[in-house]
């Protein structure tokens, strides 16, 4: 066969191949630039999910650790008063 | 062919377009000439005059035709310099010194071929076709005839083009295939006529006389030079009219209608003297003596014929030189000069030879020059396939070698997308694992603050069934045992602070169970709040208003569903406790850019600047401080109270 139509053979082919890679290459990278910005929305909505989660969550401590030490006045309000009218109690018993 | 040389003459003016008046654009050339223009301005009058003399006197034209070539030369301006040879070779053409004219065209030819002038290349070839169809050179003038054709073909200029054909019709003639003159001519007069070119309308039917005549159909010949003449006496056509008429006399003198012959001869001699072409004059007159001799005047015909001799000598036209020796014969015959009849007799039969031998020699020399260009043109051929094989062989490498760029160019483009798909994985991915990162980190504090809420509630849920215990505890001790008044209403008041600290932690662990409360939560709540204050106190009318827009789009957060529904819980048991009230509205609405909460009642009101608020009001605007809203109140004696809760959209 003729080193130059070879040649041309050899150089075409390789063309077409590269040519077709490419398109693949830009195919793939395509999809896959699509499928990321979705998994990126989705974990972004899921963090700004959370990130309301803790927001609320740190306010509902926050909350309950106002509440929880109002509470513990309240308890010590109504220990101190039962202990008083313990008192009372038993000293009109025992006087 | 003696006719078809006078016609030639003609077409060879045609083709260039003479003006009808050179006589004017002489004198006008002439006082511009007067003026002293610059060199350019006078070379090109100079050329003009040679051009312009040639149907006036060719001796004038040769005098502008040498003064326009110097010039030419001083200037170096090629372009004009080939014009001027074209003018000057035009005045030996008409001198009939075809050698000259031929010599004088190739170096304008020479010239034109470098400047890469077409249409001057055209005109040129057309000229030389014309000269070697007067040096009866047909092959080369056929040639020559064509190349013009071509370039006035391609560039469709068919009145040109159409000229050139009757000059081809014209060697056709010559070479006896009257046939295909006669569709040339045919075709020729067709489109003449369609474009009403008269003047070569009229050459076109002079040739075509000419080919009648040869074909010796005299009365045809005669029909289409009388349309000729028709057609040329319209356009003044001179050189057409002189040869018609020359021809016709030609014709009516072989018919022996001597008289005819006469008047034609005589009309073609007063128009070339008009003309001043020295060789067609001259062969109108040899034509006339010609007659004179068939008359047997051979006193009239004698003159005539030794000043067309001179002529023909002058402009070296040795077959028309040779019909003046043939028609001098007869002269000094009817004269009894016998030496002079043998002077002329030899003459003829010396330059007939020389004639024949000059013809044998072209013909020799053409054969030469023929197989000479056919040994060249297969040199050429031979030289032609190697440079065609070379040239597929550089056309193979180049497309190679535009391959091989192609196939760079294409690598480096995959290269280029490989490392950018590389590059945004990459950067996807880092981006990916960041999100993911802040994600784990805002789960992980979110597990530890949900941990938190859980024990929140474990603690509460406790803290709730001790309370409740403390309350049975003491209703047993109230009911059980017999106390005091003092100690009895001391347990009821414990009872009762427990109570509504366990309502207290009830609504605290509804609220932190929730993560978001609906103004439905919020009305459900309150509506329950207040049955079991009914249940204390007389009957309240009890109105929840939302608006629409609110009810479907806006949700409260835990945190402040709980401040809300604590600023309502407030204000209605005050506005039962203190105020009586029996009708209680809480209305949330949203007005352009204002959100707000409006508790009002029925009650008995205060006066706003004689009261001094407790902890309820506090508490109130505390709460309402956390919602970062502002808080209102006002209130009158007799006309109720109205609490405004109030913040702007977006805050």
């Amino acid at each position: 066969m003729d080193f130059n139509f070879l040649f041309s053979l050899v150089l075409f082919m390789l063309i077409s191949i590269l040519l077709l890679l490419s398109l693949k290459t830009i195919r793939a990278t395509k999809w896959q630039a699509k499928n990321a910005q979705e998994n990126y929305l989705k974990l972004h909505k899921k963090l700004v999910d959370s990130r309301l989660m803790q927001e609320q969550n740190v306010e509902k401590n926050a909350f309950l650790e106002r509440y929880n030490k109002s509470l513990l006045n309240t308890l010590f309000e109504i220990t101190k008063e039962l202990l008083l009218t313990k008192k009372s109690i038993l000293e009109e018993y025992y006087n | 062919m003696k006719k078809l040389l006078l016609i030639f003459i003609s077409l060879f003016f045609n083709l260039h377009g003479f003006s009808q008046n050179p006589v004017k654009i002489i004198d006008s050339l002439k006082i511009e000439l007067s003026k002293k223009p610059d060199e350019a301005t006078k070379a090109k009058i100079y050329g003009d005059l040679t051009w312009y003399y040639c149907s006036v006197s060719t001796d004038s034209a040769l005098v502008y035709g040498k003064k326009a070539m110097n010039l030419a030369e001083k200037m170096n301006d090629s372009v004009f310099l080939a014009q001027t040879f074209n003018d000057y070779a035009t005045v030996y053409y008409l001198k009939g010194d075809y050698d000259v004219s031929e010599d004088l065209l190739k170096k304008s030819l020479k010239i034109r071929n470098k400047l890469q002038d077409s249409s001057g290349i055209a005109a040129v070839n057309s000229k030389l076709g014309n000269i070697y169809y007067k040096k009866s050179l047909l092959d080369s003038s056929m040639i020559y005839f064509l190349k013009s054709l071509k370039y006035y073909d391609d560039i469709g200029n068919k009145v040109v083009s159409n000229s050139l054909k009757s000059n081809i019709a014209n060697i056709y003639m010559t070479l006896k295939n009257y046939s295909k003159a006669e569709q040339y001519l045919n075709e020729n007069i067709t489109f003449f006529q369609e474009n009403n070119q008269l003047e070569y309308l009229s050459n076109s039917f002079v040739s075509m006389a000419s080919l009648f005549l040869f074909k010796k159909d005299t009365t045809n010949a005669i029909n289409y030079l009388k349309k000729g003449i028709k057609e040329a006496e319209k356009v003044n056509a001179y050189p057409t009219l002189g040869s018609a008429y020359n021809n016709l006399g030609t014709i009516y003198s072989d018919k022996k209608d001597y008289k005819l012959a006469k008047q034609y001869v005589l009309k073609s001699i007063e128009i070339r003297e008009k003309s001043n072409l020295g060789t067609e004059l001259a062969s109108s007159k040899l034509t006339l003596a010609g007659i004179y001799n068939n008359l047997g005047e051979f006193n009239k015909a004698k003159p005539i014929l030794l000043e067309s001799l001179n002529v023909f000598i002058n402009e070296k036209v040795v077959d028309k030189s040779l019909l003046v020796y043939l028609q001098l014969i007869p002269v000094y015959a009817s004269e009894s000069k016998p030496d002079s009849v043998a002077y002329y007799t030899n003459l003829y039969i010396k330059n007939q030879d020389l004639v024949q031998q000059e013809n044998a020699l072209k013909l020799s020399s053409e054969l030469e020059t023929k197989y000479e260009t056919e040994k060249k043109e297969k040199e050429i051929l031979l030289q032609q396939a190697q440079i065609s094989i070379k040239e597929q062989d550089l056309k193979t490498k180049n497309y190679q070698i535009i391959s091989l760029i192609v196939l760079a160019i294409i690598l480096s483009l995959f290269g280029y997308l490989l490392y950018n798909q590389q590059k945004l994985k990459h950067n996807q991915l880092k981006k990916e694992t960041e999100l993911k990162e802040a994600l784990i980190k805002i789960e992980t504090q979110n597990k530890l603050q949900d941990q938190r809420l859980r024990i929140s509630r474990d603690l509460h849920d406790n803290i709730g069934a001790q309370l409740t215990f403390i309350i049975s505890s003491l209703d047993n001790l109230k009911y059980g045992f017999k106390l005091p008044d003092n100690l009895s209403e001391k347990l009821k008041h414990i009872s009762e602070f427990t109570s509504s600290t366990i309502y207290e932690l009830r609504d605290t662990i509804w609220a932190m169970n929730k993560t978001e409360i609906s103004f439905e939560d919020l009305q459900a709540r309150i509506s329950n709040f207040i049955e079991k204050a009914n249940k204390s106190s007389h009957a309240v009318t009890f109105n929840f208003n939302v608006d629409k827009e609110l009810k479907n789009h806006k949700m409260f957060t835990s945190v402040q569903g709980m401040n809300i529904y604590r600023i309502i819980q407030e204000a209605i048991n005050n506005a039962l406790k203190y105020a009586n009230a029996t009708q209680i509205d809480v209305d949330f609405s949203s007005k352009n850019t204002v959100y707000e909460l409006k508790i009002t009642d029925n009650g008995i009101g205060f006066d706003l600047n004689n009261i001094e608020f407790g902890n309820g009001i506090n508490n109130m605007k505390k709460r309402a401080h956390e919602l970062e809203a502002e808080f209102e109140i006002t209130s009158q004696l007799n006309n109720g109270t109205t609490i405004r809760v109030y913040k702007t959209r977006n805050t």
